[in-house]
């Protein structure tokens, strides 16, 4: 495989230049991820009004595929209802992982293609992070998915 | 007590043992990730019974003042353990001479296969150890009431041993041996320099450890360009790199580094090879700079 299909402009340009890339200041929800194989270490920060993606953004950095990979999630989910985003993130991860490409719906197909440039990784399995692997970090909250308090001590 | 630049396999051992009372004391390296002997000096102490050190540090390269190291450990009564993974395939070793009270290798750092090492201890000490494992082969005599264990080395090898296992690194261990162990180290040394000053040539590149005692493994990082990206890179090139942490996550903390690249050079690479890198960094900076 070229490098070319691995590192896309989009790909190299979301890798210097990452977007949402910045903790929120009142984050409903927040999740941190780390990598042990590579040391990737990216938090994810989001924001729901209602069933709604308000505000989505990640810090950390990790190579330019990962960064890329935040990124470029981050302005996709925003302004998506949360079930839409977890519809696109089965999407994503079957276009990325999987040899059969899967069926997307007509009001994804836009999404799925912009994340297309990232599944130059299929070729690349040292470069994958599979589910399995992550799960295995729940402990010390790693990995894991929390619900932020507000300052004010309300939970949303 | 072990330093900040061991591998995880001789920290998480030692770890382990805390749950039976051991205090494990970290040592520690200088701002540019230099083993600090003064800095172990002090951490020396009365009641130090074990000073476990890597020979040569597999992030950086350094090889430790080892006979200094066992001189002040047993001036205080601790006893020696070098772990000499990185140091075995690269120097002569003569333990005796070192006079450490334990070196342990394995095999796939010296040509050999995985899953199997080597680890020697002074006859006094052995002879004064438990056995860790029971089974057959590591006795004497057997009766309901009580077993009488073989002399070492035979008491710690219970069972029928990895027979095949071991004949692999007996033949790497004698293909070192026929090509001189002081050339291998004159090679790795002399590559090691040519890496070292290759790469603080090219703008960006930042060696990561000390240059004057390096051998063998050089580690970098290079601006704007991620060492997982890198290696990637660097495979579309023909080079394998390891890329990430290393086994060395107190290090890297303490450097202040999530992963660097790190080339490791054995008896079959040369000065070309090193060139290729160059141009292979070179060519991933254009990719991903700017």
């Amino acid at each position: 495989m070229d490098l070319r299909e691995l590192y896309q402009d989009v790909i190299l340009d979301h890798g210097r230049h990452p977007r949402n890339h910045h903790a929120l200041a009142a984050p409903s929800h927040m999740a941190r991820g780390h990598n042990p194989l590579c040391g990737d270490r990216v938090t994810i920060f989001l924001r729901l009004d209602g069933a709604r993606i308000a505000e989505a953004s990640f810090e950390g950095r990790g190579c330019a595929i990962s960064t890329a990979s935040a990124s470029l999630m981050t302005e996709l989910v925003i302004g998506k209802m949360v079930a839409e985003a977890n519809a696109l993130f089965r999407i994503f991860r079957a276009q990325a992982t999987e040899v059969d490409a899967p069926s997307v719906p007509v009001h994804l197909i836009e999404d799925a293609e912009r994340l297309a440039p990232l599944t130059g990784v299929k070729a690349y399995p040292a470069r994958q992070m599979r589910d399995a692997r992550l799960a295995r970090l729940g402990n010390g909250g790693e990995g894991r998915r929390r619900r932020c308090r507000r300052q004010d001590g309300v939970r949303r | 007590m072990i330093s900040a630049l061991e591998h995880h396999s001789n920290i998480v051992p030692w770890q382990m043992l805390r749950e039976r009372g051991v205090r494990l004391v970290v040592a520690p390296v200088d701002t540019a990730g230099g083993f600090d002997l003064p800095g172990l000096e002090r951490c020396l102490g009365p009641r130090t019974r074990l000073v476990a050190l890597t020979h040569v540090a597999n992030v950086t390269g350094e090889m430790l003042p080892v006979e200094a190291i066992v001189r002040l450990a047993h001036a205080c009564g601790a006893k020696v353990l070098l772990d000499g993974c990185q140091a075995a395939p690269r120097l002569p070793v003569d333990v005796a001479a070192l006079d450490c009270d334990f070196y342990a290798f394995s095999g796939h750092k010296c040509y050999g296969p995985t899953g199997i090492g080597a680890l020697y201890g002074k006859r006094a000490l052995l002879e004064a150890m438990p056995p860790w494992q029971g089974g057959g082969d590591m006795i004497i005599t057997v009766t309901f009431d009580e077993t009488l264990y073989q002399a070492p080395p035979h008491r710690f090898e219970a069972g029928t041993p990895d027979i095949s296992g071991a004949v692999g690194p007996a033949a790497a261990l004698d293909f070192m041996t026929q090509l001189d162990r002081d050339a291998i180290a004159a090679h790795e040394r002399s590559l090691t320099g040519y890496a070292r000053a290759r790469l603080a040539g090219v703008a960006g590149v930042r060696l990561v450890g000390p240059e004057a005692t390096a051998i063998g493994v050089v580690s970098f990082t290079v601006e704007s360009v991620h060492p997982h990206d890198l290696a990637t890179v660097l495979d579309q090139h023909a080079l394998a790199i390891r890329a990430g942490h290393h086994c060395a996550q107190l290090l890297m903390d303490r450097l202040g580094l999530a992963a660097t690249a790190r080339v490791s050079f054995g008896v079959y690479n040369d000065e070309a090879d090193v060139d290729a890198l160059i141009a292979a960094v070179e060519a991933a900076q254009r990719i991903f700079g700017g």
